[in-house]
């Protein structure tokens, strides 16, 4: 009976873009012209999402809970660059630095090991994680290009001293011991924002800006820019199209000069995070 | 816990708690949030078993108050002097998170990582909540009763013998210590803050008459910076920032960054070039000398400064500096190509003995580039003397330590600031605090000097109190910052005191015109209410049938801050002075290192290394968390067979410390690097007995005009103590696997297009 | 060694009371949080407010049109009415509500419909749907999950407010828009899912879509057969229930 029916919705279910209709792709942009590296959205996010603090013995394991993270190299990428390197036993041209937290790929390479579905990608394009529902395989975790799913080795919840644990943020659990977490793009915050929207009776159109990520939010530079990439005059969308970086590709047609590119799109994983090259004056 | 007995407990919760009295209650987002009766008392005393059980409703709410829907109260952040505007979150009576005021001129909307880490502060596990009397030598917990008999007993009466040194501070705070100060008749005031940049706010003085001119980084070409970390610890890095986004927006400005260690400015720059510490003055004279070549530049100095400019040899400034000739020459090109440019003179170039005349050097270029009145402006004329911001320095901590030596105090008030843990050993501050008969220290944590006092009154965090201030640092004269309590204690009423309320207590004990007002709430609004006529705009009222005051009091606390009028003043006039520097001397044989004590933008200068998250921040050059290290250069690593967690002794002809090596690229090569902030021997759990402070072993070096600590003049030997010790660093970055790489191992992380490349494009877009 | 061990008929019937007794138990264990006889500081009784004096719902759960959550009343709230009823000042309840409200403190009630912490519900969204939009009676529309209150002293919990409870109404509501596609969470068995380019290359359909009780399977034809027929104003009071997880997991 099931195959039956299963027979009758065959072209359906071979339908491709299922979320083509839905008003919402989330997306972010990030200016490494601007990013300093301070780090202070990574602080952000530990206020925002309830991230443990774990310590310098768990820290060292490679337990650390930060769903953003800075990264630093001090070399170019190795091959064809577009700047001079210049021997010198000092990085004259400062560091590289890059903020990196969890793409939301639309071809999730975490999605489809998770042998319990407890992550899954969600119709506005985030990569969702059911924390009730993991037991904690880390495969997903395994399988991340990015390195940006983090588990939870210990109980954290449970050494927070009074009265710190009045600073969590009742819009979204404190996870517990043998759970995979990572980065939202703060989806409390565009529950809320959705919320307000259909208050105002458009349950389709969220204003842009009207929800911003905690990164965004307190980044000194206005590096990071996130929105909705299926609004057209939403600022992420026009620095997408700015840039000449479009999902959909696994490669981006290459135009000269252009910045925008996505970390690692090479894996055809279609992140939803564009990055701007990080710039230098060779003339200094 | 039976029903019964949770009544109990509330019953006796509530009625001792009385409820603050907020200013202009009247809609969301603009006033102190009763929260009901005892969300913070049942939090502190009834099981979280039981409390998860209860469901409390409020007693008798504002209208507004909502249980589930967040409310934005505007504050100020108090994590340094800086002073950004903050909202903070409350829900269900709790602050949950601090963002940026997007209204105020200092941070428009953002927050660094310190301001973001202020609730860890507020909601810390090891503040103090009970007032402390030294009794046989150990303090114990009093009633606040007992505590304010004792105060006043210590604190309560003329005085000229009290001593009071505090930390950076500004607004009434400043103005009501200065007003009891008067009424005890002491005139030993002293305020020491590690970190705002007393010698280069005293060259500027005497340039451009501007201790804190206005500094223009968007308006910009070039920024030529001596070690000014504007981006991460200078004045107010994050105002700093967001004139630098400006600054990098196409046609993209240039920054090139002279010190010996890489700091987070250093990190973004186009060029960084590391320099012999202490030879920054050199380098400036040396590019002065290059432009006095031409008359354009040279036609704006006096004879005698250009007579100073005359014999200097490029080549022997190269050797001295660890610059080649070559570079100069290519820096004296961008100087001459970019107009206008910036130059700043940063801490560490002027930590030395002569760091007042390299300043005086650095800051000359400004005017022979004709940078003053472009990007360096000056500050407007705002009236109040009184509110404005009091920054301190090293030097009057000595004359403080001096003073007790001398047996001059015999009471002895320490605020907001922590001496005995900053204070170099050769100080000996300590001993000389131990000297006082009395001493009082107002603090919100269990630090070293609170320790070491007879006398500790804890207060409220900035997040429980009505204060106001003044930013250090101010693109816009004039802009006084409030701060209102945004939720009810943490720690109960019985606890904490706010330091304004327990001072104005002192105060009317001595002085009974202070009487009349009956906290420091009603002073800091009374205040506010006479200065209506001197502020921009003040507000008026909004909803029928509310008066002019409340309609004032309600406007200021949903903008969080007024503004003062200012008077536009004369513009800047550089007064110059001939350069007076040494010859540049050698290595010391004996201690070959230079010494960087650098601070980070985190964990400050120690003050914030209670802060767990600020802990487990990684530092943004070496990305090491948890920990104090040695910076050494590859090549000198390599040279004494160390590497990446090696532990090492630091001595220097003052004393010496233990820490692990960190292989760093970013320093010069003979000089070692080690961070401020940690190296505790109090201050709670996160921050007690992890790591050293550089500090400690400084060498009694001033300098020479001010009279300030020379805090980068110290000379080190380093000598290996064992091998790999436990230190735990994300610098390999977790999308390169492999330990202590630099590269990014084949993978396009990040790339580097050019400046030139990078205006196309934006101009194409 | 097991299978030849002969077991005596009293650890046989030992093994049947066993899961018997477990079976007794276990379920009881799975709703220990079903505290719909904890005790109250004193007894409210919603039938006199609701069923004889026929108060709204939302007179005193004010939030629940406005928050997440519906709001205990503010004890405020309670003596506003109380002070001018001085026929029942006297007796018992009201005393105690009096003592707490002199004495300026809440009153400690026990919880009685606590969502896990890993649950985001609104009250909000369901309110203003049914009983805004469609005008339904507001006692019927909070019953659904609350029960008949009205028959009630204080407050019980009558619905397992389970997931399976929830998704009775979300998976059968699933509103124009969605009709025709699988749960989000079954969707990442398709290969094909996001966008044009194959992560990978399947020859065979994955399990999801064998599942019988996939919705795709199971709904489509019915539901569309019936918004199909019904008039568009009809059509557009058709609940849009959200079944995408994050909308409730959080």
């Amino acid at each position: 009976m099931a195959l039956k029916r299963m027979l009758e919705n065959w072209s359906d279910l071979r339908k491709r873009d299922y979320y083509e209709d839905e008003p919402y792709m989330w997306g972010m942009s990030i200016d490494l012209n601007k990013c300093t590296g301070c780090g202070s959205c990574v602080t952000a996010c530990y206020a925002e999402n309830n991230l443990p603090v774990v310590g310098k013995e768990r820290c060292g394991s490679g337990h650390a809970m930060h769903w953003m993270r800075i990264e630093r190299y001090w070399e170019e990428p190795e091959g064809e660059t577009d700047i001079d390197i210049e021997q010198s036993d000092y990085p004259e041209r400062g560091a590289h630095y890059t903020p990196m937290m969890c793409q939301q790929c639309n071809h999730a390479p975490c999605e489809p090991v998770c042998p319990v579905a407890a992550t899954y990608h969600t119709p506005d394009g985030l990569n969702a994680q059911v924390y009730n529902r993991c037991v904690g395989s880390r495969y997903c975790g395994n399988n991340c290009p990015y390195k940006v799913r983090y588990f939870n080795f210990f109980d954290f919840s449970k050494d927070i001293p009074a009265p710190l644990e009045m600073q969590l943020n009742p819009d979204l659990s404190v996870r517990s011991k043998g759970v995979m977490e990572k980065c939202t793009f703060c989806v409390q915050r565009i529950r809320s924002a959705k919320d307000k929207a259909e208050d105002a009776g458009h349950r389709d159109y969220i204003e842009d800006g009207a929800v911003k990520t905690a990164c965004q939010q307190t980044c000194p530079t206005e590096a990071i820019v996130f929105g909705n990439l299926k609004d057209d005059d939403s600022k992420v969308k026009t620095l997408w199209a700015e840039h000449e970086v479009e999902l959909n590709r696994h490669e981006q047609e290459k135009v000269e000069d252009a910045r925008g590119y996505r970390v690692l799109e090479e894996l055809n994983v279609e992140p939803s995070v564009m990055y701007l090259d990080r710039v230098r004056d060779t003339e200094a | 816990m039976k029903q019964d007995k949770v009544d109990d407990k509330l019953a006796s919760d509530c009625t001792r708690r009385t409820f603050l009295k907020a200013m202009g209650l009247g809609s969301a987002g603009s006033a102190l949030v009763l929260s009901g009766c005892g969300d913070t008392d049942i939090v502190n005393e009834v099981d979280i078993e039981v409390r998860k059980e209860l469901v409390l409703p409020n007693v008798d709410p504002q209208d507004f108050v909502r249980p589930g829907v967040e409310m934005y109260y505007a504050s100020t952040c108090r994590q340094c002097p800086a002073g950004c505007g903050v909202h903070t979150r409350i829900r269900e009576g709790r602050a949950l998170k601090l963002e940026g005021n997007p209204v105020s001129s200092v941070n428009k909307g953002s927050l660094c990582m310190m301001g973001q880490a202020g609730l860890q502060g507020h909601y810390n596990p090891d503040r103090l909540t009970k007032p402390m009397v030294r009794k046989g030598g150990k303090l114990v917990e009093v009633s606040w009763d007992e505590a304010e008999d004792t105060l006043i007993k210590v604190m309560g009466r003329k005085n000229s013998k009290l001593a009071w040194l505090n930390g950076a501070t500004s607004g009434h705070h400043a103005a009501l210590i200065g007003a009891y100060l008067d009424a005890v008749g002491s005139k030993n005031h002293f305020v020491f803050d590690t970190l705002p940049p007393a010698v280069g706010h005293a060259a500027n003085e005497k340039m451009f008459s501007n201790a804190v001119p206005k500094l223009a980084l968007d308006k910009a070409k070039l920024i030529v910076s001596f070690g000014a970390d504007f981006l991460g610890t200078w004045m107010s890095p994050v105002q700093f920032a967001k004139q630098y986004a400006d600054f990098r927006n196409a046609p993209r400005g240039t920054l090139v960054q002279i010190e010996p260690k890489m700091t987070l400015t250093g990190a973004n720059a186009d060029r960084w070039l590391p320099i012999r510490p202490g030879t920054e003055g050199h380098l400036a004279l040396a590019l002065a000398s290059l432009l006095a070549q031409d008359a354009k530049y040279a036609g704006r100095v006096s004879s005698d400064v250009l007579a100073s400019l005359k014999d200097v040899d490029i080549e022997a400034v190269a050797k001295a500096t660890d610059i080649s000739a070559e570079r100069i020459h290519k820096l004296h090109h961008l100087l001459t190509s970019h107009a206008p440019s910036l130059v700043l003179s940063g801490s560490s170039a002027e930590g030395f003995e002569h760091g007042s005349q390299a300043a005086n050097a650095i800051l000359l270029l400004n005017v022979m580039l004709d940078n003053v009145g472009k990007t360096i402006l000056p500050r407007e004329e705002v009236d109040f003397p009184d509110l404005h911001p009091q920054l301190g320095g090293w030097a009057q901590l000595k004359s403080f330590v001096d003073g007790l030596n001398h047996g001059d105090f015999d009471t002895a008030v320490v605020f907001g600031t922590n001496p005995i843990y900053q204070a170099p050993d050769f100080m000996g501050a300590d001993k000389a605090f131990a000297k006082a008969k009395t001493k009082v220290s107002f603090s919100m944590f269990p630090d070293e000097t609170t320790m070491a006092s007879d006398v500790v009154i804890p207060i409220h965090s900035p997040l429980e109190e009505w204060n106001t201030s003044m930013p250090a640092y101010a693109v816009e004269d004039g802009q006084l910052n409030l701060q209102q309590p945004v939720m009810n204690p943490v720690f109960g009423d019985d606890s904490t005191r706010a330091f304004g309320d327990v001072l104005l207590t002192l105060l009317q004990n001595i002085d009974a015109q202070f009487k009349r007002w009956d906290s420091y709430q009603t002073y800091v609004t009374d205040a506010l209410l006479t200065m209506r006529p001197v502020l921009v705009n003040p507000p008026r009222a909004t909803v029928p049938g509310q008066t002019p005051e409340e309609g004032f009091k309600q406007g200021i606390l949903s903008t969080g801050f007024v503004q003062l009028k200012s008077k536009k003043s004369k513009p800047i006039v550089a007064k110059l002075e001939p350069v007076d520097l040494p010859t540049a001397t050698g290595d010391d044989a004996k201690f070959p290192f230079h010494l960087v004590p650098s601070p980070r933008a985190g964990l400050w200068d120690g003050r914030h290394a209670n802060l767990p998250w600020l802990q487990e921040l990684p530092d943004q050059l070496t990305e090491v968390v948890w920990d104090s290290w040695v910076e050494m250069h590859p090549k000198t690593a390599e040279s004494m067979g160390l590497i990446t967690g090696d532990v090492v002794n630091v001595k220097s002809s003052s004393g010496s410390l233990t820490a692990k090596v960190v292989v760093f690229p970013g320093i010069h090569k003979n000089t070692i690097a080690i961070p401020l902030g940690q190296g505790h021997t109090e201050y709670g759990r996160y921050a007690k007995g992890i790591g050293v402070n550089p500090y400690k072993i400084l060498n009694a070096k001033f300098d020479k005009q001010t009279g300030e600590l020379a805090t980068h003049a110290t000379q080190v030997a380093i000598t290996k103590v064992e091998n790999r010790g436990d230190l735990v660093t994300f610098a390999h970055g977790d999308l390169v696997l492999e330990s202590n790489t630099s590269t990014q191992a084949g993978r396009e992380i990040v790339k580097t297009v050019t400046a030139e490349q990078f205006n196309r494009e934006e101009k194409e877009v | 060694m097991w299978q030849k061990s002969k077991m005596p008929w009293i650890s046989k019937f030992g093994q049947v009371l066993l899961i018997a007794l477990a079976s007794l138990i276990l379920p009881t264990g799975a709703w220990a949080d079903d505290v719909s006889d904890a005790e109250q500081p004193f007894e409210f009784p919603h039938v006199r407010h609701a069923s004889k004096f026929k108060i709204n719902c939302m007179y005193c759960h004010t939030f629940a049109r406005r928050s997440k959550v519906a709001g205990i009343p503010p004890v405020a709230k309670c003596i506003g009415c109380h002070d001018h009823l001085p026929s029942v000042r006297d007796t018992p309840r009201i005393k105690k509500l009096f003592s707490y409200w002199e004495q300026k403190k809440p009153i400690p009630w026990r919880k009685v419909h606590d969502m896990p912490d890993f649950v985001h519900f609104t009250h909000k969204r369901h309110i203003q749907r049914f009983i805004f939009k469609d005008g339904r009676p507001t006692q019927q529309v909070c019953g659904m999950c609350h029960g008949d209150v009205k028959t009630f002293t204080v407050g019980r919990k009558v619905r397992a407010l389970t997931m399976g409870f929830c998704l009775s109404c979300h998976k059968q509501f699933q509103g124009d828009s969605d009709v025709g596609k699988p749960m989000p969470a079954e969707r990442w068995m398709i290969p094909t899912a996001a966008t044009d380019r194959p992560v990978m290359e399947v020859e065979h359909p994955q399990p999801a879509v064998l599942d019988p009780e996939h919705p795709k399977t199971m709904k489509v034809a019915e539901v569309s057969k019936l918004s199909e027929r019904l008039p568009k104003s009809v059509r557009d009071h058709l609940v849009h229930a959200p079944h995408d997880c994050w909308q409730c997991h959080k």
